[in-house]
């Protein structure tokens, strides 16, 4: 028979006392355990979606009105979407007015300005070059030169005109307006907008990589995003930025894209010459305050270019920029250099 | 018994049922790969319990159809009749986060964490 083991009795009070403090501060620090996470992701605007929002009572509520605000943006400015605005003024008759949503004349007089910003690198009036080249529907050919003449014919945002007050856009020539560089921006900045009314506490919308954070992040100091390497797989990054609140969006040749005869056809076409824009770029990313701003100047700064996108945001201070070229240099403009963390080695990395 | 091993008979049991709240709180095992197409969850595959290799077909509408190999930690898409094949390209994922999403078929496969809480970064821009 075993020996009882006999403590004195004040040794077992005090072992069950410290025992009692134990458990109690391991419970005290699981009560402290981060916000709830809800997550919900789908497919809209022709991409993949994930909201994702910690804290808040309603959060799984105010998530899916996200998504049904991303519908509405959707229906009101999709080319694709006959009873659309867009589609409503693309085929409306020139020089005539047409009544749209107030959010359209927004979105709308928002791309003119950032289209006067980057001198016509970026543009909203390019529809017919994109229906032109189709990439990314899956029998795309090259464009004779003839037809990319035509398509250019009339392109140039000075030949649109928003009436705000009213909200009603004349186009004066038979371009197509496309909203595709811009609309994601919007809407990421709208969901935010809808979550932070909503008291969540923090969150990230990600719109097909267009990516907008806010609030208090549970997992770490900032919010800390990931930016694609343009020769790997999607998921794979060569480096992070972190950042408290703002937007993080990229304009990369590898997302859509077509090969004729050896040659790689990308979808970031410039405007002037109606062909892909920058061969000696990979991708251009935009860290900038809002989403609109940060997807519509991934694209107009990809098509000015390595030296003219680094002099124009010397002039825009809350605008950083990561670009990749073609031959693996990866440069970082001086304002986010800070907030950068190379993760990889397949890359030479400077400051600009 | 002295009511000092009371004391502690009753410790140890608050102790047991403590531990036990906390574990059903927080998550068990090792990853599972969940297998959407649009909003519906298609399958769960708890990675951790393949045994053998193999491959299943999911056949996602419009004739779309992409085949996933599934092996012990970790799955991919070894063939797809979509147009980019970006799915395809992207090979074998295993880390918790991890995802490959096929745009044209409304597929979407991501590793589910055993850890929710634990995220190295919080998205990638592409």
């Amino acid at each position: 028979m075993a020996r009882r083991i006999r403590f004195p009795r004040s040794r077992a009070l005090a072992a069950a006392a410290i025992l009692v403090v134990a458990i109690l501060s391991v419970a005290l620090v699981y009560r402290q355990r981060p916000p709830v996470l809800h997550v919900q992701s789908g497919f809209e605007m022709g991409t993949f979606v994930e909201i994702r929002a910690y804290g808040g009572k309603n959060a799984a509520d105010a998530i899916s009105r996200g998504f049904e605000r991303l519908r509405e943006i959707e229906r009101l400015m999709s080319t694709s979407i006959p009873e659309s605005d867009i589609a409503k003024l693309n085929t409306a008759q020139p020089r005539t007015p047409v009544q749209v949503h107030p959010d359209t004349a927004h979105v709308v007089s928002s791309a003119i300005a950032y289209a006067q910003k980057t001198g016509g690198a970026f543009d909203p009036t390019v529809g017919k070059l994109v229906e032109l080249w189709a990439i990314g529907s899956g029998n795309e050919t090259v464009p004779t030169s003839d037809e990319i003449r035509d398509a250019l014919l009339g392109v140039g945002y000075e030949n649109l005109v928003v009436d705000s007050k009213q909200s009603r856009i004349t186009r004066l020539t038979d371009l197509r307006l496309d909203l595709g560089a811009i609309a994601k921006g919007y809407a990421s900045d709208e969901i935010v907008e809808l979550l932070v009314a909503e008291n969540i506490s923090g969150g990230v919308v990600d719109l097909g990589g267009n990516i907008r954070v806010f609030g208090r992040n549970p997992l770490r100091k900032q919010w800390r995003i990931g930016i694609q390497d343009p020769f790997r797989p999607r998921g794979s990054y060569i480096g992070t930025v972190d950042i408290s609140s703002g937007a993080v969006a990229t304009s990369g040749d590898y997302e859509r894209y077509f090969v004729a005869d050896g040659v790689r056809y990308h979808h970031i076409l410039d405007p002037e010459s109606g062909y892909p824009a920058s061969p000696q770029l990979k991708s251009v990313t935009v860290v900038a305050e809002t989403g609109i701003e940060a997807d519509a100047l991934s694209t107009g700064l990809f098509v000015l270019g390595l030296d003219e996108m680094f002099d124009f945001i010397e002039n825009v201070p809350s605008v950083g920029v990561i670009a990749i070229t073609a031959d693996r240099r990866v440069i970082v403009s001086s304002g986010i250099a800070h907030a950068f963390v190379k993760a990889s080695e397949d890359f030479e990395y400077e400051i600009r | 018994m002295r009511s000092g091993d009371k004391i502690l008979v009753l410790a140890i049991a608050a102790a047991a049922v403590l531990s036990l709240l906390m574990r059903s709180q927080g998550t068990s095992g090792g990853a599972v790969a969940e297998i959407k197409v649009g909003a519906a969850v298609i399958e769960r595959i708890d990675l951790s319990a393949v045994t053998e290799p193999y491959t299943k077909t999911v056949y996602t509408g419009n004739d779309g159809y992409n085949v996933i190999e599934v092996r012990e930690g970790m799955i991919r898409v070894v063939e797809a009749n979509c147009p980019e094949q970006v799915d395809v390209r992207q090979g074998w994922i295993s880390s918790p986060y991890e995802s490959i999403v096929c745009l044209p078929h409304r597929l979407v496969i991501t590793i589910l964490p055993a850890e929710p809480q634990r995220r190295d970064i919080d998205g990638v821009s592409y």
